[in-house]
């Protein structure tokens, strides 16, 4: 029982661990359009 | 470059849908089939093991076919399919070689078997953990996308092979009845097991196809960005 | 297209045969191997009889693996791939003549290896010395073939040296089964029947991996 556990949990974690590591590199790149968006602006209120 | 990197409600239905499906065959696994006679309650890891790996290798063929449309095309979208669709080969070719060895551990007191198929997707994961290492490697996308694709047709290419050395091999050093105890067809599968096995495999190819719609987006998001700082910096 | 073939081949061969650098590399690695061996195991005769196909396979790959890393990262200097990608000719040409190239020297690190396995570990080698020679031909073959191929592709890469070994043993592996397995047969004296199955799938290895190669070769050589 206790190897039927563990290894659901490994099936389940491993899945779960694969998403979140999708969901991290989403954030990044969001965090890096943020940065270059604000780049942008920053420079075309210099322009002006 | 018209490529899509937002997830609308497709994407959010198939997610509902794997979710219920992951539900369903949980149900029928637990409280629905019998327990294995001879096996025990660890037989039960096998219907998530089988439906892992064969979405690992429908998995790694949608690469080696990606890999192909790439060369032919150039069309950068089938450089990011193949992408997304070698890291879910590779996370379900783990989860299969990680309950593998804790089925055996429980059921043969061993925790590793040179048992042909375990062995085959031992090597394949080799195969596309070199895939992954091509495309991680330090150069530009053209041509990382490029030789990666080539990499996934000879892989692809290989597994045969290597599955057929694989038995030759196995059959002349340890002719045991192991083949039997791995999946079970041999002995006789109850139709109920069987129809719970079918479900598995076809939850496990829902939650691929999920995992593969997120992992093209991101990967459309990525060359999306490097696109505008590459002509931010050219614009400075 | 033959003059072109025998020029890149002469042109590795005349290389070589100023710096001696592959080969030396190769042949003292081999002989590193057979010592570590000794050192590693206690080779008593029985385990000898059990453990030295596999050996001899082993030196193989990892002293090629030296060989083929060096193949292209001699290209890579001075850009002397650019030069050759300039032949008038069918760039497989160059996949041909870097696989005649880079066999040539393994075989002849083989040829004084292999004999040198015997003589340290006093093995009287019983059993057909010719399908000894056939298999490990046919093995060599194939590993030379699909590895001049994945070194190419590697040698993209700046981690060149360290990707190969990555990508290529994976793909060998039903070579390396193969040939343990028959070298395995050989040394127990059994004759062709019983290695047969093992040759044909080197065969089928070899023919699929230098075919395949030969049509993607165009596609890793691009500029």
């Amino acid at each position: 029982m206790g190897y039927l556990f563990a290894a659901y949990m490994i099936i389940w974690g491993l899945i779960f661990a694969y998403t979140l590591s999708l969901g991290k590199r989403q954030s990044s790149l969001a965090k890096e359009i943020d940065i270059i968006s604000e780049q942008i602006q920053s420079m075309e209120s210099n322009n002006k | 470059m018209n490529q899509n990197y937002l997830l609308g409600k497709r994407h959010n239905i198939l997610g509902w849908t794997t979710f219920f499906l992951v539900c369903i065959s949980l149900y029928m696994i637990f409280i629905v089939t019998p327990t294995d006679v001879r096996l025990g309650i660890v037989q039960k890891i096998f219907y998530f093991h089988v439906a892992s790996a064969w979405n690992a290798f429908f998995a790694f063929f949608i690469v080696f076919l990606t890999s192909i449309m790439y060369l032919v095309k150039r069309d950068r979208k089938y450089d990011v399919i193949a992408v997304a669709s070698a890291e879910i080969g590779v996370i379900f070719t783990t989860i299969v070689l990680t309950t593998g060895p804790i089925w055996g551990r429980s059921s043969w007191n061993a925790w590793w078997v040179w048992e042909p198929r375990l062995t085959t997707t031992l090597i394949l994961w080799f195969i596309y953990i070199a895939y992954i290492m091509i495309r991680m490697s330090d150069m530009e996308w053209e041509k990382k996308s490029r030789l990666s694709a080539v990499f996934g047709i000879i892989g692809f290419i290989d597994v045969p092979i290597v599955f057929m050395a694989i038995r030759w091999w196995n059959t002349k050093l340890h002719p045991v009845v192991f083949g039997e105890g791995t999946d079970q067809t041999g002995g006789g599968l109850d139709t109920i097991m069987l129809y719970t096995l079918i479900l598995s495999v076809f939850t496990f190819t829902a939650l691929y196809f999920y995992l593969l719609q997120k992992g093209i987006a991101i990967g459309n998001m990525r060359n999306k960005v490097d696109e505008i700082k590459d002509n931010f910096k050219n614009a400075i | 297209m033959i003059n072109a073939l025998k020029a890149v081949i002469w042109k590795d061969i005349i290389m070589e045969y100023k710096t001696k650098q592959m080969t030396s590399s190769m042949l003292v690695f081999s002989g590193l191997v057979i010592v570590i061996f000794g050192f590693a195991f206690e080779l008593s005769i029985e385990v000898l009889h059990k453990v030295l196909p596999g050996m001899i396979w082993v030196a193989m790959i990892f002293s090629s693996i030296l060989g083929l890393n060096r193949s292209f990262m001699l290209e890579k200097n001075n850009d002397c791939m650019q030069g050759m990608l300039l032949l008038p000719c069918d760039r497989t040409i160059i996949f041909l003549g870097k696989f005649c190239a880079n066999f040539l020297f393994v075989l002849l690190t083989q040829i004084i290896i292999v004999p040198g396995f015997f003589v340290f570990f006093d093995y009287r080698f019983q059993g057909g010395l010719g399908l000894l020679v056939l298999i490990l031909l046919v093995g060599t073959i194939g590993f030379i073939a699909i590895g001049t191929f994945l070194a190419a592709l590697a040698s993209n890469s700046r981690m060149s040296d360290m990707l190969l070994p990555i990508i290529l043993f994976p793909i060998t592996v039903p070579l390396i089964i193969a040939g343990v397995q028959s070298t395995s047969l050989i040394f127990q004296g059994q004759g062709f029947d019983a290695i047969s199955q093992w040759f044909y799938l080197m065969l089928v290895f070899d023919v699929i991996f230098l075919v395949i190669p030969y049509m993607l070769f165009d596609y890793v050589m691009e500029v």
